[in-house]
C-alpha cells in the first residue's frame, strides 16, 4: 500500500461495501439455518483522526481504523447480540451461533416474546452530504490550521494553555436483516475547537470556541471546519479566560437567565432528550443511567414546559451530528414532536419500544421513530438521541422570534450564561445543575459585568416552564455532542442539539455563593 | 484470546516491518478479548451481548516526530499497513521538544495467578443468577434491574528498545438496583471471575437498601456523612484525575500544586497506588511496558507523590512511575490501582457515632465544579438514609450536593475496616466506608 500526504482513504476503503455484502449475505444465511424469529447485522467500517495540539506542540496525531459486524437476534423469543472481528466464514457463523446462545440463555427467565412492529423492509442508500471529504484534506492542512489558532490564543499576557483540536469520523456501513431490509449508509463527522486557560494560586479558569469539550461537530465536510474561525476568536477566548480569574463570582438567589445556544443544547440534551428516551421510560436504563419522570401516563397530558416550547427528534437537519438516512434496525430517518407547544407528546423509540407503547398506551399507534444506533459494529444498537432540537422562535407555534440583541434589552435584572463548563442530572432527569465557562450580569436590558463559576440549577418542568422567550432562526444552530454516554457496556454516541439563545423566569443561580 | 506467543510474534513482526520502513523508535501494543454482558430490567433479561476483539496500536518516532495508527485487523497485512500509517503520520509531525525515549527493556513482577476453581460461568450461569434475583426482587413486591458482567483480556506491550511484557486479565461484576414504593437501592460486587459473585448477598442488600425506611424530609443543608464504598470510589476517581496526575500539576491546574509535603487532609487519610493488591485486578506493567510499583499518594493526610510517565517525567526531571496511558495520552498520566487504607472501626459502629447526618449508597452525575478547591456536584442515589442520634431514622430523598473534597476530607470521623473493589478493570479502587464531619447539600429531588 502506497501512502501519500493525502491521508484518508483506509486500505480497504472503496472495496468496502463489496466485502460488507459477503460478509452480510454469510451471516444472513447462518441466520436462517439457525431458525431465529428474527435477525440483522450490521457490518461496518469506522475510521476516525484525531489532532490536539497544547502550546504549540503537536501532542496528538492519531488514526484509528475498526472493521467488524454485530448480530442481533431474536431466539425462543429473546434477543441476543454478538459482535465480532474475525471476518471469515467461520467466524460469521460461530458469531451467529453466540447470539443465538446468548438468545436462549435470557430465554431461561420468563418474559413477554419481543414484537416489532411491522415496517417495510427498506433498501436504500444514503451518503452525507459534504464539499470536501476531510480524510483527503491533508493533514499538514489540518495541523497548520491548529497551530495558527493555538498561536494566536497565546498572543495573550498570563496565558498558561493554550490549545486546539480537530476530529473526524467515517462510517461505512451495511444493515441488513431476515425480513429484507439491505441498506448501505456512508456518514461523514468532522470538527474542531479551541480552549484557552488561565491560572492562579487559587483558581482555574478556561474559554472555549465555538463550544466546550473539543469545539463544536457536524455532519459535514471540512468546509465546515474551515468556517469555524478558529484562529480569528483565539484572541478573544484567551483574554477572556485572563479576565475570568479576577471576574466577580457569580452572585446568589433566582434571577431571570438567558442561555447562549451551546449551553442551551446541552441542557436539552440532558433534560429533554435522555428524558424522552423510550426505553429509560419501560425501565430498561434503570441498572445505569437511570430512568425518566416522564413515565408513560404523562404521554400527551403532561404539561413539560411553556406553551412556547417545541422540541423535536429530527434526524434529518442538515449538519445535526445525529443526521443520517436510516437507523441502526433499518427505519427511516425522520422528525418527530416530542414536546409540542409545550405538551410531552411522544418518545424516541425503537422498533420494540413503539410496539410496547402500542399495546400498553391507549391510543398510541406511532411506529418506531427511528432513533437506533450503536457506537460502532462491536456494540448493541439501541435508543439513543438524533438531533433533539429546541424549535427557534419563529416557528409557527414558538410565538416571537426574537433577536438576542432585544431579548438583552428586554430583560432588566439577568445573567446570560455561555458554553457548559460542568453538568449533572438525577437519575430520572429531574434535578439538574449546570456551570458554564462564562456568564454576563444584565442590567437594565444591558450587558454588564463578567462573572465566574456561574450555576444555575432547577427542576426540569419546572424550569421549562418558566421560557418566555426563544431567539429566531437567525440565530439557531445545531450543536454537536460527540460524547453521550449510555448502555452496559458503556456506549459514546453523537448526537446534536438545535438551539437560539433563550430566556427562563426565575432561577436559581449561584450555588458556590450562598 | 491469542495467548502469549502468538502475541509476542505478532508485536514483533509489527517491529521488525518498522525497522524495515527505517523508523527510529517504535512501539505496539496489542490488546484483546472477549466481554460478555447480560442485562435485565423490570424482572427480565432485556439484553444479552458478546462482543470479541483484538486491536493493534502503532507508535512511530522518527526524531521527535510521532505518529500513532490503531485498528483492529492484525492479520500480516493489517499489521503492515497500521505501521505504514502510523510511520507516515510521524513523517507529517512537527518535533515535539518534550519527547526524550520510549522506555528500555525490563523485568516485571509476578502478579497473581488465578485460584483453583475460578472461572466464568457463563451466559446460562449469568441467567441463572439473575433469576435468583428477580425472584428475590418479587417475594418482596419489588422490581429488579442490573448487569451482570464477564470478560477475558491480554495486553502485549513492545518496543524497538526490547520491551516486552504481556498480561492476562479477567473481570466480573454484578450489580443490581431493585425499585418499589419507598424507592431503590443499589448493591454490586467487581471481581475477577463470575465463578466468585455471591448473588444473594448482592440482591438482600439492593432489597434491604430498596425496603428499609420510610420517607423523611431531609431539606439541604450540611450533615455528616457515611459513606459507603461506591460512593467514595466516586470521589477518589476526581482526586486521582485532578490531584496527583503530572500533566494536570505541572500545568497549575491541580489542587496538589504547591502542596507536596504538605498536610492536606485529615491524619487518618493514606491513599496509595498498588498495582499489586490481590483483592484488585493486578497489573505488573503500563502501557508502555514500564514497571508498575507501589506510590504513596497521600500519607497520614500529607500530599506525597504526583505519578508519571515517560513523557512527562522526561519533560519535567522526574522518575517515571510506571502510570502511562495508550498513546497519545493527552489526560496525563493517572493512578489506576488506588487503595484508601481502611482503619479500624466497623460499618454499624460508626453509624453510631453520627450525630445528624445521612448514610449514603453511591454517587451518581459527579462533575467538576471548581479545580483548586475540587468542589464537585453531584445526586445521591439508591439509598439515602437519614441518621439521627445514631439510629437510621428513615430514607431521604435524593440530594444534590455541591462541596470541596479537599474541605470535607479534612474532617474524617471514622475509616471503616471493610474494604472493597469498586470500578472496572481499568481503573479499579479499594475503599472502605468513610465517615465525614461536613458534607454540604445544595438541592434535594422529589424521589428517593
Amino acid at each position: 500500500m502506497v501512502f501519500t500526504d493525502r491521508v484518508g482513504s483506509s486500505p480497504t476503503s472503496g472495496t468496502s461495501f463489496m466485502n460488507f455484502d459477503h460478509i452480510a449475505h454469510t451471516a444472513l444465511n447462518a441466520l436462517e439455518l439457525s431458525r431465529v424469529s428474527y435477525g440483522d447485522i450490521k457490518v461496518g467500517q469506522y475510521q476516525k483522526e484525531h489532532i490536539a495540539t497544547k502550546d504549540g506542540v503537536v501532542e496528538a496525531m492519531e488514526s484509528n481504523d475498526s472493521m467488524g459486524y454485530g448480530i442481533r437476534v431474536v431466539k425462543d423469543g429473546r434477543w441476543g447480540f454478538a459482535a465480532s472481528s474475525d471476518l471469515s466464514s467461520a467466524g460469521i457463523h460461530a458469531t451467529v451461533k453466540k447470539a443465538v446462545v446468548l438468545a436462549r440463555a435470557a430465554a431461561t427467565v420468563k418474559a413477554d416474546p419481543v414484537i416489532l412492529t411491522q415496517e417495510s423492509p427498506l433498501r436504500g442508500t444514503y451518503k452525507t452530504p459534504y464539499a470536501e471529504d476531510p480524510f483527503t484534506v491533508s493533514m499538514d492542512e489540518k495541523v497548520s490550521l491548529l497551530l495558527a489558532a493555538d498561536e494566536s490564543q497565546r498572543r495573550v499576557k498570563h496565558l498558561k494553555i493554550s490549545q486546539a483540536y480537530y476530529t473526524g469520523w467515517k462510517q461505512e456501513k451495511l444493515f441488513a436483516s431476515t425480513q429484507g431490509h439491505w441498506i448501505t449508509q456512508t456518514l461523514v463527522e468532522c470538527g474542531g475547537g479551541i480552549e484557552a486557560t488561565a491560572t492562579n494560586a487559587s483558581d482555574v479558569q478556561s474559554r472555549s470556541f465555538p463550544n466546550s469539550f473539543r469545539g463544536q461537530f457536524v455532519t459535514g465536510g471540512f468546509e465546515n471546519v474551515r468556517g469555524m474561525k478558529l484562529i480569528d476568536n483565539g484572541q478573544r477566548i484567551a483574554e477572556e479566560a485572563v479576565a475570568l480569574l479576577s471576574a466577580d463570582e457569580c452572585p446568589g438567589g433566582k434571577r431571570d437567565i438567558i442561555l447562549d445556544g451551546n449551553q442551551l443544547a446541552l441542557q436539552i440534551h440532558e433534560s429533554c432528550g435522555h428524558a424522552t428516551e423510550g426505553d429509560r421510560a419501560l425501565g430498561w436504563e434503570a441498572s445505569y443511567a437511570g430512568t425518566t419522570f416522564l413515565t408513560p401516563d404523562k404521554l400527551g397530558i403532561f404539561r413539560y414546559g411553556a406553551p412556547i416550547v417545541n422540541l423535536t427528534a429530527d434526524a434529518t437537519v442538515p449538519l445535526g451530528l445525529g443526521t443520517f438516512g436510516y437507523d441502526d434496525e433499518g427505519v427511516a430517518a425522520q422528525r418527530r414532536y416530542l414536546v409540542r407547544n409545550g405538551i410531552f407528546v411522544d418518545y424516541q423509540t425503537s422498533r420494540e419500544v413503539a410496539s410496547i407503547l402500542q399495546k400498553t398506551v391507549p391510543g398510541y399507534d406511532r411506529s418506531s421513530g427511528g432513533t437506533v444506533r450503536s457506537e460502532g459494529w462491536g456494540h448493541l444498537p439501541m435508543i439513543r438521541m438524533t438531533n433533539i432540537n429546541l424549535e427557534p422562535g419563529d416557528n409557527a407555534q414558538s410565538g416571537k422570534a426574537w433577536k438576542l440583541s432585544d431579548l438583552l434589552a428586554d430583560t432588566k435584572n439577568g445573567i446570560f450564561f455561555s458554553t457548559n463548563k460542568s453538568w449533572s442530572i438525577d437519575d430520572k432527569r429531574l434535578n439538574f445543575q449546570f456551570g458554564t465557562e462564562i456568564a454576563w450580569e444584565i442590567k437594565n436590558g444591558k450587558r454588564g459585568r463578567m462573572l465566574k463559576n456561574a450555576i444555575y440549577t432547577g427542576m426540569t418542568p419546572v424550569f421549562w416552564g418558566s421560557c418566555d422567550a426563544i431567539c429566531g432562526r437567525d440565530h439557531w444552530v445545531v450543536w454537536g455532542t460527540p460524547n453521550c454516554g449510555k448502555g452496559q457496556p458503556s456506549q459514546l454516541m453523537h448526537t446534536g442539539h438545535g438551539a437560539s439563545p433563550a430566556r427562563f423566569r426565575g432561577v436559581d443561580v449561584g450555588v458556590l455563593k450562598r | 484470546m491469542l495467548g502469549k506467543q502468538k502475541l509476542k510474534a505478532m508485536t514483533g513482526y509489527a517491529l521488525k516491518e518498522a525497522k524495515r520502513l527505517g523508523v527510529g523508535e517504535a512501539e505496539v501494543v496489542i490488546w484483546g478479548g472477549t466481554e460478555e454482558l447480560t442485562r435485565f430490567a423490570q424482572n427480565h433479561i432485556h439484553q444479552s451481548v458478546s462482543l470479541t476483539d483484538t486491536q493493534i496500536h502503532v507508535r512511530c518516532i522518527l526524531g521527535r516526530k510521532i505518529g500513532v495508527a490503531r485498528a483492529n485487523r492484525t492479520d500480516p497485512i493489517g499489521i503492515r499497513t497500521a505501521v505504514a500509517r502510523a510511520k507516515m503520520l510521524a513523517t507529517l509531525q512537527r518535533e515535539d521538544p518534550h519527547f526524550h525515549s520510549l522506555p528500555t527493556r525490563n523485568t516485571y513482577r509476578r502478579i497473581s495467578r488465578p485460584r483453583k476453581g475460578d472461572k466464568h460461568i457463563g451466559s446460562s450461569g449469568r441467567a441463572q443468577a439473575i433469576a435468583i434475583i428477580i425472584r428475590n426482587a418479587l417475594e418482596h413486591d419489588l422490581v429488579a434491574s442490573g448487569a451482570f458482567s464477564e470478560s477475558d483480556s491480554e495486553l502485549g506491550v513492545a518496543n524497538s528498545h526490547g520491551v516486552w511484557a504481556y498480561h492476562i486479565g479477567a473481570a466480573a461484576s454484578l450489580s443490581s438496583i431493585v425499585m418499589g414504593e419507598r424507592g431503590s437501592g443499589f448493591a454490586s460486587q467487581n471481581t475477577k471471575f463470575g465463578s466468585g459473585i455471591t448473588t444473594n448477598e448482592v440482591s438482600d442488600t439492593a432489597i434491604y437498601k430498596a425496603t428499609h425506611g420510610e420517607f423523611v424530609d431531609v431539606p439541604a443543608g450540611e450533615y455528616e456523612v457515611i459513606l459507603e464504598p461506591p460512593a467514595v470510589a466516586e470521589l477518589l476517581d476526581f482526586f486521582g484525575w485532578l490531584g496527583p496526575n503530572a500533566r494536570i500539576y505541572h500545568e497549575d491546574v491541580s489542587f496538589y500544586q504547591g502542596n507536596i509535603g504538605k498536610q492536606l487532609f485529615d491524619s487518618s487519610l493514606t491513599i496509595v497506588d498498588d498495582p499489586f493488591q490481590a483483592a484488585g485486578y493486578p497489573m505488573a506493567f503500563d502501557y508502555e511496558g514500564t514497571p508498575k510499583k507501589k506510590i504513596t499518594l497521600v500519607n497520614r493526610g500529607v500530599a506525597q507523590n504526583v505519578v508519571y510517565d515517560s513523557y512527562h517525567g522526561h519533560k519535567y526531571g522526574k522518575e517515571n512511575t510506571g502510570h502511562a496511558l495508550l498513546a497519545p495520552n493527552t489526560w496525563g498520566p493517572i493512578p489506576t490501582h488506588m487503595v484508601l487504607l481502611p482503619g479500624k472501626q466497623n460499618v454499624s459502629a460508626m453509624i453510631k457515632r453520627v450525630k445528624r447526618g445521612l448514610l449514603i449508597t453511591r454517587f451518581w452525575y459527579t462533575r467538576v465544579v471548581h479545580h483548586k478547591k475540587l468542589i464537585l456536584t453531584g445526586m445521591t442515589r439508591d439509598g439515602t438514609f437519614f441518621i439521627e442520634n445514631g439510629t437510621i431514622v428513615g430514607r431521604a430523598r435524593n440530594l444534590r450536593y455541591t462541596e470541596s473534597v479537599l474541605e470535607a476530607l479534612k474532617d474524617i470521623r471514622g475509616i471503616g475496616n471493610d474494604l472493597s473493589l469498586e470500578g472496572s478493570e481499568g481503573s479499579p479502587s479499594l475503599v472502605p466506608t468513610l465517615h465525614l464531619g461536613k458534607f454540604r447539600f445544595t438541592g434535594v429531588t422529589q424521589h428517593g
